[in-house]
C-alpha cells in the first residue's frame, strides 16, 4: 500500500516552489536599498579561475576575489611569496584579539592535555574587514621598495633581481585587498571602519594557532565565506579573452585586458557584480 | 493418500503454472531462478542508469547555464525541478516494476539538488548546511512515494551530514568541517538506528535495514578512522591512547551489533557487525605481524581465521533459521 499520489504531488510540488521562494526572498533582501560596501576592483583583485577538471565545460563565468593577510615577519625574508587567496598568519590576530573573538589560548602553565584540547579548536566562523588599496598596501608597497632598495646594495645579484621583480609587482600587479580585522559582531566592526568604499565586512573564517612546533604566537586568517563572484551574462563581454593571472611577479606585464568592476556587499554581506568596464 | 491420474497431475500443472504467471504479472515477482538473475540484472542497469543520468544532468547544466540570462537560469532550474518531479510521479502510475521510476526519481532528486545548489551558485549566496534539509526532504518523500530504497539512502545521507555539521557546530566548528572530527557522526548513527524501532516500515520492504546498515557504518567507518588516526578525535588524549580506545570499541561494538543481530533476526545488523569485525581484526593482525611475520605465514593466519569465523557464521545462520 503507498502513499496517495495527490498528497505526494501537492507535497513535492509545494517543497519545491517554497524552498526556491525562500532563496529568492533571500537574495531579494541582500540586494535591497543601498548596499553594506561597495568596491571597485580591477583585474588585480578579480581573476579567472584556472581551468581545471571539470572547469573546462563550465560556461558560467566566477571571477575569484585575490585577497592577502599581512604578515609582516614573512615579508623581510629573502624570498618572500606573499601568498594570495589561500589565507595566512595575521600578526593582528594575537592574543588580545583570540579573546575578543572567544578562543582562549592557554597559559604558560597549561597541562599537555589542555594544549591538545586547544590545538584540536577549529576553524571559526567571524565577520572579516577588507580594505582596499588602503594604509595597509601602503605599508607593504612601502616595505618592499626599502627592502629592494637595500638588496641593491646589500645582497647577492640573484637576490637582488627577484626583490626588484617582486616590487614591480606589488606597485602594479599584486591584490590591495587585505583581510585586517575579524569581530564577532558586524556593526561594530563597520563602526570603527565606517568607509564603506574602502572598506567591507564580510563573513570569513579565523583559526588558532597551534602550540606544536613553538607556533602559537598568531592565529590564521583561513578563508572567506564566498570568495568569488558570478558574472552575469550582461557583463561577460568585458571579460571575454581574459586568462587566468598567476599570483606571482611575471617577467612581462600580466595577460588579458584590463577592467574595472564594482562589487557591492549586501546587507546579507553577500557580493554581486553591478557594473564592469574595460579600461583602455 | 490422494493419487492422481495423469490428466489430473497435467491439469494441476496448468493449473500452477497460470497461478505463477498471474503474480508475475501483476506483481511483477520472480518465479523462478532465470527470472531472478534476470530481475538482479535490471535492479544493476537501473542502479547504473540512475547514477549516469543524474551525473548527466548535472554537467549539462554545468555547460549551458553560462548562455543564459540570470532569469532565463532560474526559470531553467526551477522548472527542471518541478518537471522532472512530476515526470517521476506519471511515470510510476504508469510502471509497476519500479526500475525507471528509479531512474526518474533520481533525476528529480538530482535536478532539485542542482537547483538549489546553482542558485547558491548564480546569486553568490553563503553556503549552509540548511540545504540538506530540504534535500532530504524530497529524498525520502519520493522513497516513501515511490518504494525506492536508493532515494531512501540519498535522503539518509543528506540527515548523516545535517546532523554531523549540527553537532560539529555545537563543538565551535565550522560547519563545512565537521568531517575532521569523525565523533561527529555518532549522534547520526544513534537516531539512524533508532528510527525503525519508533516508526515501523512493514509496508516499506528493506526499509528498516536500510536505516540500521546506514547507521551501522555511519558509526564504524568513524571508528575506523578513529582506530588509524587517534588524533581526529575530540578527546584531548595522547593519540596512542585513542588509536587504542577506539579499536577496543571498535571490537567491542561489532560484536555486540553482530549479538544484537542474531537476538533480533536482523540478517543485514549481523552482516554488518561481522564485517566490521573482521575489518577491525585484520587492521590490528596488520599492525601486530605484517613487519615482523614471513608474509606467507601471515596470509596463512588470515585465512585460518576466515575459516574459524565461517564455522561461527554457519552455526549463526543455523541458529536463525
Amino acid at each position: 500500500m503507498k502513499w496517495s499520489p495527490k498528497w505526494t504531488a501537492v507535497t513535492g510540488l509545494s517543497l519545491i516552489a517554497l524552498v526556491n521562494l525562500i532563496v529568492l526572498i533571500g537574495v531579494a533582501y541582500n540586494r535591497s536599498g543601498e548596499p553594506e560596501s561597495r568596491l571597485r576592483l580591477t583585474e588585480r583583485e578579480l581573476s579567472v579561475p584556472r581551468p581545471w577538471a571539470f572547469q573546462k565545460e563550465n560556461s558560467g563565468l566566477s571571477l575569484k576575489l585575490l585577497w592577502r593577510v599581512r604578515d609582516e615577519e614573512s615579508e623581510g625574508r629573502a624570498y618572500y611569496f606573499g601568498f594570495v587567496s589561500v589565507g595566512g598568519r595575521a600578526t593582528w590576530l594575537d592574543g588580545a584579539k583570540l579573546k575578543e573573538l572567544g578562543i582562549e589560548p592557554p597559559s604558560s602553565t597549561a597541562t599537555e592535555a589542555q594544549k591538545r584540547r586547544y590545538d584540536k579548536l577549529g576553524a571559526k566562523e567571524v565577520f572579516l574587514a577588507l580594505e582596499f588599496d588602503g594604509p595597509t598596501y601602503r605599508a607593504v608597497l612601502e616595505r618592499t621598495r626599502e627592502t629592494a632598495q637595500r638588496s641593491q646594495n646589500e645582497e647577492a645579484a640573484g637576490k637582488a633581481q627577484w626583490r626588484a621583480k617582486w616590487l614591480r609587482h606589488e606597485e602594479s600587479e599584486s591584490s590591495r585587498l587585505f583581510v585586517i580585522d575579524a569581530g564577532l559582531d558586524a556593526a561594530n566592526l563597520r563602526a570603527k571602519y565606517p568607509d564603506r568604499t574602502r572598506y567591507s565586512i564580510v563573513r570569513g573564517r579565523v583559526h588558532p594557532p597551534t602550540t606544536r612546533y613553538g607556533k602559537g604566537e598568531w592565529g590564521r586568517v583561513e578563508g572567506l565565506a564566498i570568495d568569488s563572484v558570478n558574472v552575469p551574462l550582461e557583463f561577460r563581454p568585458v571579460f571575454e579573452g581574459l586568462t587566468s593571472r598567476g599570483y606571482y611577479p611575471s617577467a612581462e606585464s600580466p595577460a588579458g585586458p584590463k577592467f574595472e568592476a564594482a562589487v557591492a556587499f549586501g546587507k546579507r554581506l553577500e557580493p554581486s557584480l553591478t557594473g564592469a568596464t574595460r579600461k583602455p | 493418500m490422494l493419487l492422481l491420474t495423469d490428466e489430473q497431475t497435467r491439469a494441476l500443472d496448468r493449473y500452477h503454472g497460470d497461478l505463477l504467471g498471474q503474480f508475475a504479472q501483476v506483481f511483477d515477482v520472480d518465479t523462478d531462478s532465470q527470472a531472478k538473475q534476470l530481475s538482479l540484472g535490471m535492479r544493476i542497469a537501473s542502479l547504473i542508469g540512475a547514477l549516469a543520468l543524474g551525473a548527466s544532468v548535472f554537467f549539462l547544466f554545468f555547460q549551458i547555464w553560462g548562455l543564459f540570462a540570470t532569469p532565463v537560469q532560474v526559470a531553467i532550474l526551477v522548472l527542471a525541478a518541478l518537471g522532472t518531479f512530476v515526470a517521476t510521479l506519471l511515470i510510476q502510475r504508469r510502471e509497476g516494476s519500479g526500475y525507471f521510476t528509479k531512474l526518474a526519481a533520481l533525476v528529480a532528486f538530482v535536478c532539485f539538488v542542482l537547483n538549489i545548489a546553482m542558485l547558491g551558485r548564480i546569486f553568490d549566496v553563503t553556503p549552509s548546511d540548511k540545504a540538506l534539509i530540504p534535500w532530504a526532504a524530497l529524498a525520502l518523500l519520493l522513497a516513501y512515494a515511490c518504494d525506492l530504497r536508493l532515494l531512501l539512502v540519498a535522503g539518509l545521507l543528506c540527515i548523516i551530514a545535517f546532523i554531523g555539521s549540527r553537532t560539529g557546530t555545537v563543538g565551535g566548528m565550522y560547519w563545512l568541517y565537521f568531517g575532521e572530527r569523525p565523533e561527529n557522526f555518532f549522534p547520526a548513527a544513534l537516531i539512524l538506528f533508532l528510527v525503525p524501532q519508533v516508526i515501523p516500515h512493514h509496508r516499506f520492504g528493506g526499509f528498516a535495514a536500510t536505516f540500521r546498515v546506514m547507521a551501522l557504518l555511519t558509526l564504524f567507518l568513524p571508528m575506523l578512522v578513529l582506530a588509524n588516526w587517534g588524533d581526529l578525535s575530540y578527546l584531548p588524549w595522547d593519540e596512542h591512547i585513542l588509536k587504542n580506545t577506539y579499536q577496543v570499541l571498535g571490537f567491542a561494538a561489532s560484536a555486540l551489533v553482530a549479538w544484537l543481530g542474531v537476538q533480533k533476526g536482523w540478517v543485514h545488523v549481523v552482516n554488518t557487525g561481522v564485517v566490521f569485525f573482521l575489518i577491525f581484526l585484520y587492521t590490528k593482525f596488520f599492525d601486530w605481524w605484517w613487519e615482523i611475520m614471513p608474509k606467507y605465514l601471515f596470509f596463512l593466519v588470515v585465512g585460518m581465521t576466515a575459516v574459524l569465523f565461517l564455522m561461527i557464521f554457519r552455526r549463526l545462520r543455523m541458529r536463525i533459521a
